[in-house]
């Protein structure tokens, strides 16, 4: 026979061929071709060859046969002779791995037998396992594994002997991955097997890993973290009561450990034990544990990882204390005498409750009450006598707040013993313990919140935080009491002398109690609120603006069926304000305030904001237009509603409900619209009294509409801003109406009404150049505007105002094509580029790249703008290097502009575009430093900020020449703005964290002299930066001579 | 008596006099703030004044002297040496305790700052007042002569506490002392 | 009389403690924070050369070694507990060539390090012969050292007498007296004993740290030789005193001459009292001050930033004839001159009446003050009259 042969010769070298010849030999096995025995047989001569080695092969190649047998190809009496053949292998040291191999494939097999197990499993613990390499070691636990899987009543049956042999062959294991397989055994043998004989030993065996502290090789290939073996390590000294004895003294003792992850392993392994070692068994430690690890609360401060596990375990321990107690802890109990050793001490520490351990103490009762419901009820029972005696005995308001801290923390615990009104969870059969003290708390808590001075910010605050406790925990306060309390909140939201602080919690608060109760919003905040507003500025009582009354108002209104009440009451407010006959402030409010809810409105509500284009929209137009043309006394008061100011918002309440407009809506919307204000058509919005006047009279876009009139275009603006550019404009062509726009642009004196014409040229040329030849004919009259800038420069005549505003309407368009990726696009900006070089124009152009670069409300996606990806960065690198070659032939009374327009550039770019061109800006941005003009320092200042954070390397080697610079910035006064030398400062600020400390040292003397002076700045923001910056450069070290 | 107080009184950091949280909270209504209206946003005219809002912060004509609650912000939220708690929450340092007098028509100023240490013999009292000096001479124009002491009858050696702060040679030598300034290094981590 | 600034120097640190003006040539040597020391001419008022790198700390104090000729050597005291002795060939500087890189180029060089001292020394004073050299520290102790020969010290003694920091040590210009001030609030002077230095008497009347003591110079125009020596001294709270010798061991024409060996087995104690308290103009500690052996005149600086001279007034008060006739006279003296905000808003650590050297000069009894301050600022005063 070959293949043993043939197998041990492969093995090292091509295991596949090896396994091929197994797999074949099993193959011939099954199909009786050869006999499993013979098989056996010609191992023989290998197996006594002197060759350790290959004794090893030859019965991996049995081994690996076995592998590849079917579970039922081997009989009975084959098993049983080759688990015998095997076992006898055992002794032979170097076969073990193989050995255990071939045992694990042949107790597969559906024949292997109570005997054969046991056979096997005595054999195996009599290994001396420790001696052989950890894959050997492996591959037996994988052994034992699958025996104590497979064969587990036969390890059982064997008791003592078993146990006590496996804790001998796995003594001293140290590989992590055989550790994972010893820790899940050990864990079943402690929790099925009878131990109460081996107790010690089988602890020594687990314990002695403990704390573990293996750290994975950065090449570990089993990928086995501290944490599995902590886990593991954990579940196996959690699993049996009867380590009790020996576990807890152990671990208490850890406690002691200077390592912070050793404490918390400790902590949270007292935590599992807690957890599962049954009542009885706690019940005789809890004191032991309480006195050990209370101290890990108690000397914590805020936010400290051990106290939190601490805590927890203080819980457990109360958590099965309280196994079985159902409606209350019986005086005798052990929960009972393990809490009261708690509130006693902590009680102790409560009667100072401002001093630094009262928190911990009060952490520690509101933790332990919620242990369980009887845990609360016990500790609320306890406790709550003594701490009303102490807030009742305070003598100051701190003490008073400190001991209201602690009764919220409790507040919070009831919370969640008992859960909020309306929870899913079910109903507690116990009744709140804070209910007998509901009167009692409320009365403290409304004095507290209501009866002291507005000074007293933080005890008000923590009265206000314990009342929405109180009103939100389940069934704790009455209807009427939560509603006095929605009564308080409206209060301090109405009064404008409360601090900000105090009054976006109170608003938090009603926004939680409306979760609960939200009718108790509507009844009683709602009406009050509205009761506020005065129905004319006139009489508006300056004590309590109504903005603030709006604001409460639109923060209160999220939700839906508010908002319908909201935008009833205050369209009605608006119209009596406007009878009123009010200045613009107010009438702008009561829009702002319904514009702030709708822009608040989550995506998901679109479908309400539809519904109001008919309440809203509509009537407003009408609204601002009809007094426009009839100037009957009925429409005097309205005339108002043109002012340039509240005009803009309605139309961003246009902009805002038709966006959301569907498609075949918007197109009619859009009809309408152009019918109005441009073709002077009659149109279905205008009620019939006046359609037809409003056709004849409204034309906001002729040359001759007056100032009211023509105002209006910011509305249709607005309008043609929301619709999809899918929305053909019926009736128009796009150039001309573009045409006309420039004209009005160019020619009006107004600059809110030339505002309102280059937005709308915008929206157009970027979502309208539709037809064939659009673009071309915008191209001729974009071509036509340059043309008159070019010649006027030709004629170097002096600078003109109207070629001036014809530069900047060129700016618009070609931000509008731009953006959208349109070549022509590229050329004008390329002519912008180069009119920086003129002394007249090059300033408009300069600031012309805010335009092209800046965000603006109209040409955005939620406009259904088209606006390609990249357009930014592509100007970018285009305009870029020119500049720079730009700025560096201009002569001196131009260089500026270059410089104003790179700021401007960067101001609007990602700092990712920036850095790869720093190299070469900087140069330049350094020189701007130099610029009188504020807006482009402050923009430089805030590139280089970024730059030496993001790309400290560019800076390097301008170190000396920025500094410099900045410390001008800040410490020269006539050429510097506060908010200048603020940003100066902030930016050498970040010197000292950006770049190495070695590049620093040679400046660090002169920045921290000079910046004395800044110390001694009249504003007090700038001295603060000076400050900070000092310290961060005092903070750089001297290496020691 | 080993000088250490493990559990002492703590004011509630919302309790404590400062300008900074009131400098941070600009009451900027939220209906009408990122409402510039469409034609107040011309780049070519720039800011328009009627809405971006007038700050007297810009004005430099509005001197803002130098007074005690500066003083108090710049020293408060040094953190005691023992306790994870700064100086201002152990009310070791007081608004009612610094006095400035800044008079414009002397070259010279004074500020005056008594320390309360949180028990009679804490061990650290110069310490404190060593990390209190070093930062008020990091932080103050020179013009300002620094007197810290410990305030009267709150501290058993108070005196020689007092003596060791204000001797110029001390300091100095303290100064140079990299342990020492170590350690109040620490202590003015948490300046904010 | 008016004090008018004559010049400045450029700022070199962030604080100049001290400056020691040369016994007989036209230098002023400073002690500065960044671990410096500094020689300017007070003929050009350029700065000449520069010591540096043989401290760790801040040097607190300088002093020129006097009686020598062809050769500078100084000694620097610094926080770094140790004490330096430098030495430096010097050429004819008489010639007024103060100026010009020849200067630049001379080097200082580093002759050895004195160690012993705990802590910070705080001063360090030569004794009129040159042969003694005082040093005082933050650990109490004042250190009085000989130099054998070249280069080779010797530690006389160590004395331990005060309770607190040693701030100044001075030696009597002609005696070989010393005088310690101190932290304790109390000055202290010191006699070559028979076998060892003791201290042969106390002055207390300062109720906070003495800063500097002075003696006077026996060239003074006021100088008694009656009542032989005096003594002035500054301090933390805000007076300057002076101080007389009433009575001493040994008569006053002995010792003079005389070397220790004859007093030896004889005790040594001396008897000083307070004679005047000069008019307190500065409003916060006073750091210096300095007797001109000129015009007797004294000049002091502090905190706040002022710089004062004072005069001892000519009366010889009448009563004090007729009474017993050990006591001294107490004399008044007025304020002749002062400025204010001397070095700008900064403290002013040091003045020394100083020959004048400079082309304005007007005879041999022309002097100047020399102050230094935490601008690091060395300035150059001159006494106008009107």
């Amino acid at each position: 026979m070959l293949s043993p042969r043939l197998y041990i010769l492969n093995v090292a070298k091509d295991p596949t061929e090896a396994n091929r010849i197994s797999k074949e030999s099993a193959k011939q096995i099954q199909d009786k071709e050869l006999k499993l025995l013979d098989l056996v047989q010609s191992l023989g001569e290998y197996l006594t060859d002197d060759d350790k080695t290959t004794r090893a092969k030859a019965i991996g190649y049995l081994s690996s046969v076995l592998g590849y047998l079917d579970p039922k190809a081997l009989s009975r009496q084959q098993v049983a002779v080759i688990a015998q053949f095997l076992c006898d292998r055992l002794e032979d040291e170097t076969g073990l791995r193989e050995t255990s191999q071939g045992l694990f494939a042949l107790q597969k097999s559906s024949r292997f037998g109570r005997e054969e197990a046991t056979l096997v499993s005595s054999a195996i613990c009599k290994v001396d396992l420790q001696k052989h390499p950890q894959g050997t070691r492996f591959a037996v636990l994988t052994l034992i594994d699958s025996l104590m899987a497979n064969r587990r009543d036969v390890l059982k049956a064997m008791g003592g002997k078993f146990v006590t042999g496996f804790t001998e062959l796995v003594g001293g294991e140290k590989d992590p991955r055989n550790l994972m397989i010893v820790f899940s055994l050990v864990k079943v043998i402690l929790v099925e097997f009878d131990i109460v004989p081996h107790i010690e030993i089988l602890f020594d065996a687990v314990y002695c890993y403990f704390p573990i502290t293996f750290k994975p090789p950065p090449d570990d290939p089993y990928g086995i973290t501290a944490q599995d073996l902590k886990l593991r390590l954990r579940e196996c000294i959690a699993s049996t009561k009867y380590f009790a004895g020996h576990t807890f003294p152990q671990l208490i003792e850890k406690l002691d450990s200077t390592s912070l992850s050793v404490k918390k392993d400790v902590l949270q392994t007292i935590t599992a034990c807690a957890l599962s070692y049954g009542p009885q068994t706690i019940s005789t430690h809890s004191t032991q544990l309480w006195d050990a690890v209370k101290f890990e609360v108690l000397n914590s401060t805020e936010e400290d990882e051990l106290a939190t596990e601490a805590l927890l375990a203080i819980r457990a321990i109360a958590e099965t204390l309280s196994f079985g107690l159902k409606f209350s802890a019986p005086t005798a109990s052990p929960l009972a005498r393990y809490l009261s050793g708690i509130v006693k001490e902590c009680l102790k520490l409560l009667q100072e409750p401002q001093q630094k351990q009262a928190k911990p103490a009060g952490n520690i009762l509101s933790k332990s009450a919620t242990a369980s419901t009887v845990a609360h009820l016990f500790i609320v029972e306890k406790t709550m006598p003594a701490l009303l005696l102490i807030h009742g005995d305070a003598d100051s308001l701190a003490k008073q707040r400190a001991l209201m801290e602690i009764l919220n923390m409790l507040f919070q615990s009831s919370l969640q013993t008992f859960g909020a009104w309306g929870d899913s969870t079910s109903e507690q059969v116990h009744s709140n313990p804070f209910t007998e003290y509901i009167d009692k708390l409320f009365e403290m808590y409304s004095q507290a919140l209501m009866g002291s001075l507005r000074e007293e910010v933080s005890l008000r605050i923590t009265a206000l935080k314990g009342l929405v406790l109180l009103c939100t925990t389940r069934r704790l306060f009455q209807e009427n009491e939560i509603g006095m309390v929605v009564q308080y909140f409206d209060q301090v939201l109405l009064e404008v002398e409360e601090k900000e602080e105090i009054k976006e919690l109170a608003l938090q608060g009603l926004k939680d109690i409306s979760k609960i109760k939200p009718n108790l919003i509507m009844d009683i905040t709602f009406p009050a609120f509205m009761a506020q507003l005065p129905d004319s500025e006139k009489e508006a009582d300056p004590s309590k603006p109504y903005t603030a009354t709006l604001e409460a108002l639109a923060k209160l209104s999220s939700g839906r069926a508010v908002f319908q009440v909201l935008l009833t009451r205050l369209l009605n407010k608006l119209d009596i304000v406007l009878r009123e006959k009010s200045g613009p402030m107010y009438p702008r409010a009561i829009l702002s305030t319904l514009l702030y809810v709708l822009q608040k409105q989550p995506e998901s509500n679109q479908e309400d904001i539809k519904a109001y284009f008919a309440r809203l929209v509509v009537p407003l137009l009408t609204k601002t237009i009809i007094p426009m043309v009839d100037n009957t006394s009925e429409f005097e008061d309205f005339r108002i509603m043109a002012n340039d100011s509240i005009l803009d918002v309605t139309g961003r309440l246009f902009n805002i409900i038709i966006r959301s407009l569907e498609f075949e809506e918007q197109i009619n919307v859009s009809r309408q619209l152009i019918n109005i204000f441009v073709l002077g058509i009659p149109s279905e919005y205008i009620p019939r009294t006046h359609a037809e006047i409003v056709a004849r009279d409204f034309k906001p876009l002729q040359q001759t509409a007056n100032k009211e009139q023509s105002g209006c275009t910011i509305l249709l603006t607005y309008a043609l801003a929301g619709l999809r550019r899918e929305v053909v404009l019926a009736a128009l062509s796009t150039p001309e109406l573009i045409q006309q726009n420039v004209e009005l642009a160019t020619r009006t004196a107004r600059s809110t009404q030339r505002m309102a014409h280059l937005y709308l040229i915008a929206l157009l040329a970027n979502k309208w150049m539709k037809k064939p030849g659009d673009s071309e004919l915008l191209q001729k009259i974009t071509a036509d505007l340059l043309e008159s800038v070019s010649s006027s420069i030709l004629a170097s005549r002096e600078y003109d105002n109207l070629v001036g505003q014809k530069l900047q309407t060129v700016l618009w368009i070609t931000k509008a094509i731009v953006v959208r990726g349109d070549k022509y696009g590229t050329e004008v900006t390329e002519k912008v580029v180069t009119l920086l070089g003129d002394k007249n124009y090059g300033p408009i152009a300069s600031k012309g790249f805010v335009v092209l670069l800046g965000d603006d409300e109209f040409i955005t996606k939620s406009n259904y703008a088209i606006i390609r990806p990249l357009t930014k960065q592509k100007i970018f690198t285009f305009c870029v290097p020119k500049i720079v070659e730009g700025f560096r032939t201009a002569d001196s009374t131009t260089k500026p502009n270059y410089l104003v327009a790179l700021s401007n550039i960067l101001r609007n770019m990602p700092p990712a575009v920036i850095l790869p061109e720093l190299g070469r800006l900087l140069p330049l941005l350094l020189q701007s430093l130099d610029l009188p003009d504020p807006n482009v320092k402050s923009a430089t200042i805030e590139t280089l900020l970024i730059t030496v954070t993001e790309s400290a390397d560019a800076m390097k080697e301008h170190i000396s020449s920025l500094s410099a610079r900045l410390l001008n910035a800040c410490t020269n006064r006539e050429e510097n703005p506060p908010r200048i030398r603020s940003a100066a400062l902030r930016c050498l600020k970040v010197f000292p964290r950006a770049l190495r400390t070695d590049l620093l040292l040679p400046y660090k003397r002169q920045v921290i002299r000079s910046l004395v002076t800044a110390l001694d700045d009249p504003k007090r923001n700038v001295r603060k930066e000076a400050v900070d910056c000092r310290a961060r450069w005092y903070s750089l070290d001297e290496p020691e001579d | 008596m080993d000088g250490k107080n493990a559990n002492p009184t703590i004011l509630n950091a919302s309790d404590l006099p400062t300008r900074r949280q009131a400098q941070q909270k600009k009451v900027t209504s939220p209906l009408t703030c990122g409402l510039v209206p469409a034609y107040a946003q011309d780049p070519f005219v720039g800011n328009n004044v009627e809405f971006s809002d007038p700050d007297e912060s810009q004005d430099d004509s509005v001197v803002e002297p130098i007074d005690e609650q500066e003083i108090y912000d710049l020293i408060a939220t040094i953190s005691d040496p023992e306790h994870p708690l700064t100086l201002g929450e152990l009310a070791v340092v007081q608004l009612q305790h610094i006095r400035v007098t800044d008079d414009p028509s002397e070259i010279i100023s004074n500020v005056l700052v008594e320390l309360t240490p949180t028990i009679n013999h804490c061990s650290l009292a110069t310490v404190i007042g060593l990390g209190v000096r070093v930062r008020l001479e990091q932080a103050l124009p020179p013009r300002f002569r620094l007197d810290v002491r410990i305030r009267e009858g709150t501290h058993a050696t108070g005196q020689q506490v007092n003596k060791q702060l204000n001797d110029k040679e001390r300091v100095a030598s303290a100064l140079e002392n990299e342990t020492l300034m170590g350690v109040v290094g620490k202590m003015l981590e948490t300046c904010k | 009389m008016r004090l008018q600034k004559v010049t400045s120097l450029p700022p070199q640190a962030e604080r100049v403690w001290q400056v020691a003006i040369h016994p007989t040539l036209p230098l002023v040597a400073t002690a500065s924070s960044d671990k410096t020391a500094r020689v300017i001419s007070l003929q050009t008022y350029n700065s000449l050369s520069t010591i540096e790198g043989g401290h760790k700390r801040s040097i607190r104090s300088v002093a020129w070694k006097p009686g020598l000729t062809g050769e500078s050597v100084l000694c620097t005291g610094s926080f770094d507990a140790t004490i330096g002795i430098w030495r430096r060939y010097e050429h004819d500087l008489d010639a007024g060539n103060g100026q010009g890189g020849d200067e630049e180029e001379e080097e200082w060089r580093f002759a050895l390090v004195l160690d012993g001292h705990e802590s910070e020394v705080k001063s360090v004073a030569w004794s009129a012969g040159g042969n003694f050299l005082a040093t005082c520290s933050r650990d109490k102790t004042v250190w009085i050292w000989e130099e054998i020969d070249e280069d080779n010290f010797e530690t006389l003694e160590v004395m331990q007498e005060h309770t607190q920091d040693v701030k100044c040590v001075t030696w009597h210009p002609e005696e070989v007296l010393l005088a310690s001030s101190s932290y304790d609030n109390t000055i202290r002077l010191y006699r070559e004993g028979s076998e060892d230095w003791v201290c042969c008497s106390l002055l207390e009347g300062h109720i906070a740290t003495v800063w500097t003591v002075e003696f006077e110079k026996p060239s003074s125009p006021r100088y008694r030789e009656e009542w032989g020596s005096r003594l002035a001294s500054c301090s933390d709270d805000l007076s300057i005193k002076v101080w007389t010798r009433i009575s001493r061991s040994g008569s006053a024409a002995e010792a003079k001459k005389a070397p220790p060996s004859i007093l030896r087995g004889e005790s040594i104690e001396e008897n000083w009292a307070e004679t005047s308290t000069l008019p307190q103009v500065h409003t916060r500690a006073v750091y210096k001050i300095s007797w001109s052996s000129k015009s007797g005149r004294i000049v002091s600086c502090g905190s706040d930033g002022r710089i004062v001279v004072y005069e001892e007034i000519s009366t010889v008060d009448t009563e004090m004839v007729e009474s017993d006739e050990r006591k001294p006279p107490k004399t008044e003296w007025k304020v002749v001159a002062e400025v204010g905000g001397a070095h700008g808003v900064f403290e002013v650590n040091c003045v020394q009446w100083s020959k004048r050297w400079d082309k304005d000069t007007k005879g041999e009894n022309d002097e100047v003050i020399v102050s230094c301050g935490d601008d690091g600022v060395v300035s150059i005063w001159e006494l106008a009259n009107t």
